[in-house]
Parts: C-alpha cells; structure tokens; sequence
C-alpha cells in the first residue's frame, strides 16, 4: 500500500532532496514538472498540492511502479 | 495497419472503435461510426516507410475497451480534457496543426487538471509537406461526420479493473554535450534566449554557430528525454519557431548526432516489445531517417506532425501500452 500523502519522502521529491532512478517517462515528466513549479513557487502550498498529485498517481499505477515505491518510501513501502 | 477505404468503412460499419489517420480525401469518404481521425498521408507499415493519399492508417480499440467517448474541444473548453476522461482508461487526442487549440494544448497541458495522471495520447494533423501553407490540416469526428481544421478531436476509453493504460516514448536522440540553453518565456516562438548563463538572440546564436536544425533541442526530464524541433529561424526578425514550446525554467541542449536512425530506433526499443494499441511516428523522423520505403524499429505506425504522450513531443516515437493488472 502507498504510504500517506503526509509522508516526509514526497515533499522531498517535490523540492528535489530526493532523486530516483527510473526510465518510465510518466513519472518522469510528473517529477519535472512538479519540480518546475515548485521552483516557480516555493510554497507549503504548492508542495501540499503536488504532494497530492504525486501520491494519486503512485496510487493509480501501483502495479506498475513498485520499484519506484520502494526508491521513494524505502521500508515504509510494502507491495 | 494500413487499409483500404473500403476496409475501413466495413470495420466502422460493424461497430468497431478506430483511430484513423489517413488524407483528408481518403477520411471524408467514411461513414459515421465509432472513430476519430487526423489528416497525414505519411506512414510506417510493415513494410517501412509509405506516401499514401488513398489508405487509411487503423488503430482498433481493443475489445475489451469497450466504454468510449468522442468529444470535441475548443481553446475555451480543452483545458476541461482531463476532468471529463475517465477515472480510469486513457484519452486520445487529435490536434489540427497550426490551429489554436494545438498551441493551447502545447503550452498548457502541463497545468490542466489530471495531467499525466490521466493519461493523454494522441497526434498532430498535418498534409502532405508541399501542401504545407495552403491546405489545412483536419480532424474528423465519426460521431458526426464532420472535420474541423480548427477544434481538437478526442475519445475518452474506459478500461476495465484489471487493465491499466501506460505511455512510453522511444526516442533516438541524446542530449548533447554542447551550450547549455534556457529560455526566459515558454512557448513556440523565442527571441531571446540564455547560453551558457549569457543572454543572447536565439536566432543569431543558432547562426554563429551553425546549428544543425536537423537535431532538436534536448531537455533532461529525470532521465527521460524531451525533444523540440526547430522550425525556421528568421535572422531578419531574430525570430525562431518551434515544432513544440520549449518551458521556461528547463534547461535545453542540442542532441547529438545520429548517424543511423534505423538502428537507433532498433537499439532504443525496450527488450519487452509488448504490442503497443497504438503508435505515432514524427514526420522530422521519417524525412531526416530518410524512412520512406525502409522500416524504422519495426514499429507501425501513422506519421504526425507532433505527438502527444501527455504534453506534445517532437521527433519522437510514441507507444500506447495496456497492461494486466
């Protein structure tokens, strides 16, 4: 199951402290963008919006991304 | 695959879902059904690369996609495009190029409700290169009947629980290791342009160093790479347009060399060659592959003139797959 939207390992995807390594060109482009607009606007706001986004779409395509998962949420993530 | 008219016409006539790419001659002689078309008459078959004004390029739905939608957006209503895709499926979507809506969707999808994670597939219509400027690239509703050279066509897909829709793209190029280019504004037409961190005119920077327009500009999206195209550069006006927007904020460069592009695309298709349900090929590929008459990684698929895997891509191969879950 995909950890909490309040997980700390989201907002530090958003703001770039967190890398993963991944060739699917979704997630891809949904860290990019994410990233451009966070640096356009450096809110809690907007990290809180994005947070949201990533973690509908780790949900919707769980199956597909259980390697990213566990990139991102390390041990808190079990498939 | 490539067909017939007639061909096509029976498969509409039995109720399939289509996709359709074909000439705007060929496309007006369908009947109403269940189908979305663009006008191209370039192709990749089995075969390899193809010029045809009489076929039609087909993409089925397959079976079990079986709950669809076809809707058309204007400027006003594109951004709407996500809210109205299903919860879960795909989307695809048909721009005319040159028309308003494929600049609205070009420059704004990135911040349209559900971006990537409803996923949007799909092309740019174009004509035939001599045509270029003189006829206007379609598409075409089935529902209806009726093409527009200035509304964007699309069909919403459901899947069903166990079936999950993903985009890859396979793209041949490589960011280069030359000058680093960003851009103060996003959008298709620049002026001004940073190289290196010095501000410059981008149209008499691609000039002193004399550019090859043949390669795109390259961004690095977390490891995923993004083309866009030069069209022209106006050394009068120092004015340069895109084939796509280039984002303010992204860092670009020119790709590298390729030297064979058939090869390349073989070496950059994943191991894994699932079937894609549907595929686009760009038109710079096919000229520049110099693909006419030769295959190009053994992918069929209609060639556009901007391709759609969520934003609008240039030079890039796109792939619709649908996964068990």
């Amino acid at each position: 199951m995909v950890p909490s939207v309040t997980h700390p390992a989201l907002r530090e995807l958003i703001v770039g402290t967190k890398e993963i390594t991944t060739a699917k060109f979704g997630f891809n482009l949904l860290l990019t963008n994410n990233r451009i607009q966070y640096k356009k606007n450096p809110s809690e706001t907007t990290v809180k919006q994005l947070a949201e986004q990533t973690h509908e779409f780790l949900t919707r395509y769980e199956s597909l991304y259980q390697s990213e998962l566990k990139q991102i949420f390390s041990g808190d993530y079990r498939a | 695959m490539l067909n017939k008219i007639d061909e096509v016409a029976k498969k509409i006539n039995s109720g399939k879902a289509l996709l359709l790419a074909g000439s705007e001659t060929a496309l007006s002689q369908l009947p109403k059904g269940n189908w979305i078309g663009g006008t191209t008459s370039y192709f990749i078959d089995a075969d390899g690369g193809t010029f045809s004004d009489s076929s039609i390029f087909v993409n089925e739905l397959p079976e079990f996609a079986k709950d669809f939608k076809v809707s058309e957006y204007t400027t006003q209503t594109l951004p709407s495009i996500g809210a109205e895709a299903p919860e879960k499926g795909f989307t695809v979507l048909i721009l005319p190029a040159g028309s308003a809506v494929h600049t609205a969707y070009a420059e704004g999808a990135p911040r349209y409700e559900g971006f990537v994670i409803k996923p949007v597939v799909g092309w740019v219509s174009g004509v035939p290169l001599p045509e270029v400027g003189r006829t206007e690239p379609k598409v075409f509703n089935g529902k209806t009947g009726e093409s527009s050279s200035s509304h964007a066509v699309a069909m919403h897909v459901a899947l069903p629980p166990d079936k999950i829709a993903d985009i890859e793209i396979v793209n041949v190029f490589k960011p280069g290791h030359g000058d680093k280019i960003t851009f103060p504004v996003s959008g298709f037409v620049q002026e001004q342009c940073s190289v290196n961190g010095k501000p410059m005119n981008f149209a008499h920077y691609l000039s002193s160093v004399g550019a090859d327009l043949r390669l795109p500009l390259t961004a690095n999206y977390n490891g995923s790479v993004i083309n866009v195209s030069i069209q022209a550069t106006e050394e009068a006006t120092g004015l340069v347009r895109l084939y796509a927007p280039v984002f303010a904020g992204v860092e670009y460069t020119f790709a590298e060399p390729v030297n064979d592009y058939v090869a390349a695309f073989e070496s950059a298709l994943p191991e894994n060659r699932k079937d894609a349900s549907f595929a686009c090929n760009c038109i710079l590929n096919y000229l520049y592959a110099n693909l006419g008459g030769h295959s190009a990684g053994s992918v069929p698929s209609m060639v556009t003139f901007g391709e759609i895997a969520h934003q609008l891509l240039n030079q890039t191969l796109v792939r619709l797959l649908i996964h068990d879950v």
